[in-house]
């Protein structure tokens, strides 16, 4: 719940809908070894589920063939303006995605990373011995240092979790007529906001460089060319639409898998209490690979063209239609992951597609870097971290979102 | 996990000979952290290649045909993740290779048209993987350890060494059981695994394995040697029989006599050998003949029993006989008449006396030898085109294989013990024989064993290549002409240009050492002639 009172997750799948869900996102491993081996690149109507890892790679590295498909809802959300993260690649977008990345500098990971630790250490330090981790911990620390970071408070009327979360639902996973209602009036609410945030932070003369507004205005001031309100209007909005509704995500279903697997767990926590940061992390993105944020990542045929060309299983695609490119089984493919099933915090990180591949890869990927084990770490330094009793020791599910997922551990 | 040995050949187009040197030395310049030149300090592309053992990128070249891109890789475990890291680590290098190469004509020219178009983002894995060579032929002299634990315990090794040297005097008066007990101990918290038994280097099912391939090929090839003798048992009565190989076999008899030693000057202290050893091992060649007379027995009844339409009592009869017959006329004509015509075609064989070597490529192998305490070499040689020759190489060689992966197993060969890896596999439609060779010491050293210890397997191998020195009876002489099988083998050679060693100060008998030091200190306890055994290697 929110300061609001209203949920942050909807709740409209029914128990027996959702008991299908997670059935079917169990059985996801074993569906996908039988399609790498009898089916590999599967054509269903006029989608292609590709799930051998080399195919999985050309499809996300192929984005003239292959483009993302989120530019229509992308312009619903940004009041018809373009965001790179729905962009071919054009100059435009080069020129968006560099802009945004002159912003990003590298020394802010290890801030992020100071102050995300410090925010988590202090949640779970009073937390007792019992925590709700999804909302209580993950959600709660991500939204609080990105909304710093990003230089973008929280609304007076409304709550940015709620429409941060709707909007990248809306975005990257469904849009039933419910949920279109949401955003019809949520991304101009969240854009007015960010452009309130842009007046008053010019008005006041702040372009401090802590935060990310505050260097876009620091350019704009500048004269520097292509820093208008409308570009640091959209970039912000596309920030705070695409990053934080994914940590609290993500960690949950990684630390469910380390649960699950007592070695593993043990190993993350002994990484954790060293401290070793790499290895944290690389306890995470391992514990992700069984359960990834998303299975798949769609694409859109942008002319008719063949996957796997060259091979026995070349796969003629026509334009328009869809492909499901399946991170999840190329990252557990035998034929390029070395003992997939087993797990292996040290692995390389060509092995790991959590980010995407190629043209669309993650812009976040260097700040969850920071953020992950940061996040995770105070939690896991706790003795005998286990699971709390169930039914609140067992990761729940809203639709796609991880809800709920306690955990208990020894008082200092 | 089991090391697996691959190549990979690939013909580069003339004009692009330059361009691909280029990229391999930069490839060796930009990442190499040893002193200048030094080949084999690679930590980046170690770490990022967690299975690796060696690898070797080179251009092989000569006069004879177009230069040829060689990639050796010795790894443990599967090959596709291994192709995939390979590819995660070098990249645009690799591709760019790949774009010095000529496009192969065979289905895979698709693939690399794609893999190679400009501005290609298509992985080079799996068409690399598509040109992946077994070898017909290879050698582990450290067989059953996988990398992680050579380094493993090489780092134990250097924590006893480092733990005895502190002690100074302290260790003296101890037994070598006190020592082991005490270095144990000390270890175990940084070691932890010296607590666990360690893991048989040979599983016994891999054992049986490789003795069940060899027995089951040469079971087949001398069971087909039978079939000759036993049709003509089968057409004809044993007086007949008897005439017919009295009438062959005396003359062949007296042209082997006639033949059998070297002509010329060719004779070398190892003339003779092989009919030395088939003498030596007389019993061991009748128990061969008695056990494949007992194995064929039944097969040879049931091609009667099915062809001729016999009883069973009756195909065991007939069967025994022509197997009889079979077994004398393999003895008393095939083997003479084969080496009458391997002796035939090795007194009419040419040898290059004076290979002359490229002075400039010569430099640069020289330049990129010893450094560290291993070597490389890269070897392809011509084969000659006659039938009994390329039987030869392409029988011999995978019996030669099965018989040292059945017989060697402490990595000796002869009583060398100097390669880590090494193979031979065949290129260019099979017309040319390439070796690749890890090894330690210098190149002179490891030539002067091949030469002195064991020239006959070495001769066996090669014998059939062009321009080989003289070669008797398959196995004598050849390699053992000492300086001309140097020229020739240098000859052959080509400059190792990327070289990349997992553990480059180790040699094979350290490699051992180390493990013998880590299977004692993880015995609980040792009696005193084990303990004091274990304590030679400190």
């Amino acid at each position: 719940m929110t300061r609001t009172g209203a949920p942050i997750l909807r709740n409209r799948t029914g128990k027996l809908k959702q008991w299908v869900m997670n059935r079917v996102r169990a059985a996801l491993p074993g569906l996908f070894a039988a399609f790498r081996r009898l089916w590999p690149i599967a054509k269903i109507g006029s989608v292609h589920v590709v799930t051998l890892h080399d195919d999985v790679r050309e499809v996300l590295l192929t984005d003239k063939a292959f483009k993302v498909p989120y530019a229509k809802k992308l312009v619903v959300l940004m009041e018809g303006h373009e965001a790179f993260i729905g962009m071919q690649d054009t100059d435009a977008y080069r020129s968006q995605l560099g802009r945004l990345e002159s912003l990003a500098r590298p020394e802010d990971m290890d801030w992020l990373a100071d102050a995300t630790e410090q925010r988590a250490e202090a949640i779970v330090a009073a937390s007792g011995g019992r925590l709700e981790v999804v909302d209580t911990l993950f959600r709660t620390v991500t939204f609080d240092i990105l909304e710093d970071y990003f230089g973008v408070t929280k609304p007076e009327i409304g709550d940015m979790r709620i429409w941060s979360t709707r909007m990248f639902e809306y975005q990257f996973l469904g849009s039933d007529e419910s949920l279109y209602e949401e955003i019809e009036w949520m991304a101009p609410a969240l854009l007015r906001h960010i452009e309130d945030i842009i007046e008053k932070r010019r008005a006041s003369g702040d372009f401090s460089q802590k935060d990310l507004l505050g260097r876009a205005l620091a350019l704009q001031q500048q004269g520097e060319k292509g820093w208008d309100d409308l570009f640091i209007r959209t970039m912000l909005s596309a920030l705070v639409i695409g990053g934080p509704p994914q940590p609290p995500m993500v960690l949950p279903q990684a630390l469910e898998q380390l649960l699950r697997r007592p070695d593993a767990l043990a190993s993350a926590q002994k990484a954790a209490r060293e401290p070793d940061e790499a290895l944290t992390f690389g306890h995470i993105f391992e514990a992700l690979r069984f359960d990834p944020i998303s299975p798949i990542l769609p694409r859109e045929a942008t002319c008719d063209c063949v996957i796997a060309q060259g091979t026995k299983r070349s796969h003629k695609v026509a334009k328009g239609d869809k492909v499901l490119a399946a991170i999840q089984s190329a990252m557990s493919d035998p034929r390029r992951i070395p003992s997939p099933g087993s797990f292996i915090p040290t692995r390389q990180p060509h092995e790991y597609l959590h980010f995407g591949l190629g043209l669309h890869e993650c812009f976040g990927r260097h700040i969850n870097r920071a953020m992950f084990p940061a996040i995770c770490a105070p939690l896991l330094r706790r003795k005998n971290l286990r699971r709390a009793k169930r039914p609140a020791g067992k990761l729940a599910y809203e639709g796609f979102f991880p809800a709920s997922l306690t955990v208990v551990f020894d008082k200092d | 996990m089991r090391l697996n040995t691959r190549s990979i050949s690939l013909e580069v187009k003339p004009s692009h000979e330059d361009k691909l040197v280029r990229l391999l030395v930069d490839l060796r310049g930009g990442r190499s952290v040893g002193r200048e030149g030094e080949p084999g300090h690679y930590p980046d592309i170690l770490a990022r290649l967690p299975t690796c053992h060696f690898l070797s990128i080179c251009m092989v070249e000569s006069s004879d045909y177009d230069p040829l891109l060689v990639i050796e890789a010795n790894f443990d475990g599967p090959e596709g993740p291994f192709w995939a890291q390979l590819q995660a680590v070098l990249g645009e290098a690799l591709r760019e290779a790949l774009r010095c190469c000529k496009r192969p004509l065979d289905d895979t020219a698709e693939l690399y048209d794609l893999v190679t178009a400009h501005r290609s983002r298509r992985d080079p894995a799996p068409f690399l993987e598509r040109h992946v060579m077994r070898p017909k032929a290879f050698f582990h002299g450290n067989r059953g350890l996988p990398r992680e634990r050579i380094l493993a315990e090489k780092a134990l090794a250097e924590a006893v060494e480092q733990r005895l040297h502190d002690g100074g005097g302290a260790w003296n008066g101890k037994s070598s059981e006190d020592v082991r007990l005490a270095l144990r101990s000390q270890l175990m918290p940084r070691f932890e695994w010296l607590g666990q038994k360690p893991a048989a280097r040979i599983p016994l099912g891999e054992s049986l394995l490789d003795w069940a391939k060899l027995a089951a090929v040469l079971f087949l090839v001398l069971h087909l040697a039978l079939v000759p003798g036993a049709i003509l048992a089968a057409l004809l009565g044993n007086t007949a029989l008897g005439v017919l190989l009295a009438l062959v076999a005396v003359p062949v008899w007296l042209f082997f006599t006639r033949y059998r030693r070297p002509a010329g000057d060719v004779g070398t202290s190892s003339s003779n050998t092989l009919l030395s050893l088939a003498r030596t091992n007389a019993f061991k060649i009748i128990g061969a003949l008695a056990v494949l007379f007992l194995l064929s027995w039944p097969v040879s009844a049931s091609v009667n029993l099915v062809a001729k339409d016999m009883a069973w009592p009756e195909a065991w009869q007939a069967s025994a006989r022509q197997l009889a017959w079979g077994i004398v006329w393999l003895v008393a004509v095939l083997v003479p008449a084969a080496l009458i015509w391997m002796r035939y075609l090795e007194r009419h064989d040419s040898s290059q006396d004076g290979p002359v070597t490229d002075p400039v490529a010569l430099r640069q192998m020289r330049e990129m030898e010893d450094w560290i305490p291993q070597n490389h070499m890269v070897s392809v040689v011509s084969l000659r085109p006659q039938i009994p020759r390329r039987a030869m190489s392409y029988i011999g060689t995978p019996l030669i294989h099965l018989a040292l992966r059945a017989a060697v197993r402490d990595g000796y060969l002869g009583s060398m013990r100097t390669i880590h890896c090494a193979q031979w596999a065949f290129v260019n439609n099979g017309s040319r024989l390439l070796f690749l060779s890890n090894y330690d010491l210098s190149w002179e050293s490891y030539f002067d064993d091949f030469i002195e210890k064991a020239h006959e397997g070495v001769t066996a191998v090669w014998c059939g290549s062009v321009g080989f020195p003289p070669v008797t009876m398959i196995i004598e002489d050849g390699a053992a002409h000492g300086r001309a099988f140097k020229n020739w083998a240098r000859h052959s050679m080509s400059p190792t240009r990327f070289w990349v060693s997992a553990y480059p100060t180790l040699t094979v008998d350290q490699i051992e050492r180390n493990n013998r030091i880590a299977n004692g200190l993880c015995a609980a306890s040792l009696p005193p002639a084990a303990a004091r055994q274990w304590a030679d290697d400190l």
